[in-house]
């Protein structure tokens, strides 16, 4: 772990202390405890932080905003009443959780291919040692991408029920049901995000890949009309431009 | 006894509810508002939770979904759309020392920051979630969250820097009528 992936990781320790036992931040803890240079950085770092939340703590909720809160929702409490007619109970409830289920489906925030990226992006940081390239039924669809031609994003035709029925990974990005397959092309390992489309706005042009870069971790993510990619590799953002030129 | 848990769960809950509601929403009355509607619909819906030890992420959820629902109504919502492409480090300005600044100066710098890194970096300067907890609250992955700290910490730096030089600090706005 460099320097920075650590500060990347104990940017989310909290200074009073009670994420000290979590396992997530042994490894930074440690690096920290013994790289001078980290332990100056999250000393101040801390102490930073120790002070903006002991700030944010001296802000009080104004006057009466608790009465209100627990007179309003007093008034607001569903009333208890028999229902006389069981099917029609019955018929309501159903209809209630098909509404749920449209209803939760609908309440996505939205999200763009950008977010596909930077979430992609994410996921092989913090993920990648435990992904597993060698799924038997996905052996065609590694060796398809590994020969493609360049660019990768020209007749890429990537299938989401094949890729679910081969038991691909599969994860959830801003709600949305993203399949991840690995591949290696020259020899440097590619991680290729396929969501179906509409699910990720475009944020260029169909066919135009947006790049992101953090560190040694490079994305791009793309629409093509069929579904929407993200490209992810942690050789850094050459490695995963020479995907885009032309073969 | 229903009350009571009520009466409970709000004690425990509405200040920290409420200091999160004020840097979303950047005024006073629309965080009360936005406070009290996150209890209006625990009051409606709160007994579908089966485990009351998620009550807590639960209602910071809940908060930041009718904060969202509202900004849409009003059209005047950051979206995700809006987030800057890439991810470049931003400038870490030599802001060490929080001593200098009172509450109110803190929390209208917080106000500054864009609102989706400053939802997470809110919750984690209230110390009541963890990372993982806030992920869910905000419904991304851990690594987001990771990300959006880094970055909204970042922003909050410069926009802490930005009121120490000329000597003055902006003043906090008490009300929403007194906002731009």
């Amino acid at each position: 772990m460099t320097n920075q992936e650590a500060k990347f990781l104990l940017s989310a320790y909290r200074p009073d202390g009670r994420d000290a036992a979590d396992p997530f931040f042994s490894a930074a803890l440690d690096q920290a405890r013994s790289d001078p240079e980290l332990a100056a950085w999250f000393a101040r770092e801390q102490a930073f932080d120790a002070g903006l939340a002991g700030k944010l703590a001296g802000i009080a909720p104004p006057p009466g905003l608790r009465e209100s809160i627990v007179t309003g929702a007093r008034a607001s409490q569903p009333r208890r009443s028999r229902w006389p007619y069981p099917l029609l109970l019955a018929a309501a409830s159903i209809a209630l959780v098909l509404g749920l289920a449209v209803g939760v489906r609908s309440h996505r925030l939205p999200a763009t291919e950008s977010d596909l990226a930077s979430s992609a992006l994410n996921d092989l940081a913090v993920e990648g040692a435990e992904h597993d390239p060698n799924v038997p039924a996905l052996a065609a669809v590694e060796a398809e991408l590994s020969s493609h031609t360049l660019p990768i994003y020209r007749n890429l035709a990537m299938d989401r029920d094949r890729l679910r029925d081969d038991h691909c990974r599969e994860i959830s990005i801003a709600g949305r049901d993203v399949f991840e397959i690995c591949f290696k092309h020259d020899n440097i390992w590619y991680h290729l995000y396929v969501a179906r489309i509409g699910d990720f706005a475009p944020s260029a042009p169909v066919g135009t890949p947006t790049f992101l870069d953090r560190h040694a971790f490079a994305a791009a993510a793309w629409t093509d009309g069929r579904a929407t990619y993200a490209l992810v590799t942690d050789a850094g953002g050459a490695a995963l431009r020479r995907m885009f030129a032309p073969g | 006894m229903q009350d009571e848990v009520f009466a409970q769960l709000v004690d425990s809950h509405y200040t920290g509810l409420y200091r999160y509601a004020l840097s979303l929403a950047k005024s006073a009355s629309d965080a009360s508002d936005l406070t009290q509607q996150t209890f209006f619909v625990w009051a409606k819906k709160g007994h579908t939770l089966r485990d009351l030890n998620k009550a807590k992420t639960w209602l910071f959820t809940t908060l930041y979904r009718e904060f969202l629902r509202n900004k849409r109504q009003g059209a005047r919502i950051t979206a995700i759309e809006d987030l800057p492409r890439g991810d470049q480090d931003f400038p870490s300005e030599a802001v060490d020392s929080i001593a200098p600044f009172d509450a109110q100066s803190v929390m209208a710098a917080l106000q500054e920051v864009e609102v989706i890194f400053r939802a997470p970096l809110t919750l984690f300067y209230l110390q009541e979630l963890s990372y993982r907890e806030i992920a869910s609250a905000l419904e991304i992955p851990i690594g987001t969250v990771m990300s959006r700290l880094s970055r909204g910490k970042a922003e909050l730096r410069s926009a802490l820097s930005r009121r120490t030089k000329g000597g003055k600090v902006i003043e906090f706005p008490k009300s929403k009528e007194q906002l731009p």
